[in-house]
């Protein structure tokens, strides 16, 4: 064979080579799939849904309440909720007493008068009301009252208002306190 | 991929795929927030007489009352002459000798006759996470549980 037929044979080869390549390109493009992505996806969502669901108390946590960290090994179980926080004590979220640089004032914005017996009257009230809606529900067939009450207290909360609180807790037939602890 | 109709044609995943990117990066900054929390079983005294309210101190004959002031520690016994009183005051450093008060209770738990449960009293002026950390000091150490069950005092003035 001579050298210009050999060239033109070299020449025919890279021709259909280009031409394969280019009609293969395409097809690849086209293929791209994203089944696997939305499965991995779909894994993480339902993974991430799971684990917000197992957070049994929704609580904000911020510098106005920040409750201590500690060992106590027990899950949070739903009850009546008190928060005491830097500003306002709340009963299920609602705001029942205010700490005012003025002194303690109640839902209104009206002083808070308490003695040794009653030290916070607006929380016992609310607290008062809250069992009376847990015993109507009781009567028409709802979950039994269980006197069980949740207290999230901030870490710098003074003992005073702690013990001050449990009191109103007691007299309105609370019996059982369970302190909500963030885990160490 | 005809215009015609009879052609096969590709479902269009992209907005599914938004939505999914979206959601997920909404539950990831969500879940990064979420505090695990526990809580800490307590009794009081009982201000009305109902059942399961009280303590169970009068059905154990030792028991131990940790007193919380702003100096430090007091421990004492339900009975003095058996189990002397004991201060742990405050260390160089102001802070509460949460450890010394673990290895007394220790000391204590081995060397007495004791329940599962101690009283805990303090100064009105106590900040709630001394108490929470005095509560895990009494609980339990490396050896076991010491006394995991708390009934709170009322506040000393």
């Amino acid at each position: 064979m001579s050298s210009e037929a050999v060239e033109m044979s070299s020449q025919v080869d890279d021709e259909l080579l280009l031409r394969r390549s280019r009609r293969k390109a395409p097809d690849d493009i086209a293929g791209l799939n994203l089944t696997a992505m939305m499965d991995m996806f779909t894994i993480i969502l339902v993974y991430l849904i799971k684990l917000y669901a197992q957070a049994p108390e929704n609580l904000t946590l911020n510098d106005d309440l920040r409750p201590p960290a500690s060992t106590a090994p027990a899950n949070v179980t739903p009850a009546v909720r008190v928060m005491i926080a830097k500003s306002a004590i709340l009963v299920d979220d609602k705001v029942v007493m205010q700490f005012t640089p003025a002194g303690l004032v109640d839902g209104s914005g009206n002083p808070v008068v308490g003695d040794a017996n009653h030290p916070y009257p607006p929380l016992g009230d609310a607290l008062d009301k809250r069992v009376e809606i847990i015993q109507a529900t009781q009567a028409g067939g709802g979950s039994a009252f269980d006197g069980l009450l949740m207290v999230v207290a901030d870490g710098d909360t003074p003992y005073q208002v702690i013990g001050g609180v449990l009191r109103e807790a007691g007299l309105a037939q609370f019996t059982s306190y369970r302190l909500v602890v963030r885990h160490k | 991929m005809s215009g015609g109709g009879g052609g096969e044609e590709d479902l269009n995943l992209v907005p599914y795929l938004d939505i999914m990117v979206n959601l997920i990066m909404f539950m990831l900054t969500v879940t990064a927030y979420l505090v695990e929390l526990r809580e800490a079983p307590v009794l009081v005294p009982a201000y009305v007489n109902t059942p399961g309210g009280g303590s169970t101190q009068d059905k154990q004959k030792l028991f131990l009352t940790i007193a919380i002031s702003t100096k430090g520690f007091g421990v004492l016994g339900s009975d003095s002459t058996v189990v002397p009183p004991e201060e742990l005051p405050l260390d160089t450093a102001g802070a509460y000798p949460f450890q010394r008060l673990n290895e007394l209770l220790r000391s204590y738990k081995s060397q007495y006759e004791l329940g599962e449960t101690v009283i805990l009293t303090a100064d009105g002026t106590v900040p709630y996470h001394v108490l929470v950390a005095t509560m895990d000091a009494s609980r339990e150490d490396r050896q076991g549980l010491l006394f995991p069950g708390v009934t709170l005092a009322q506040a000393v003035q």
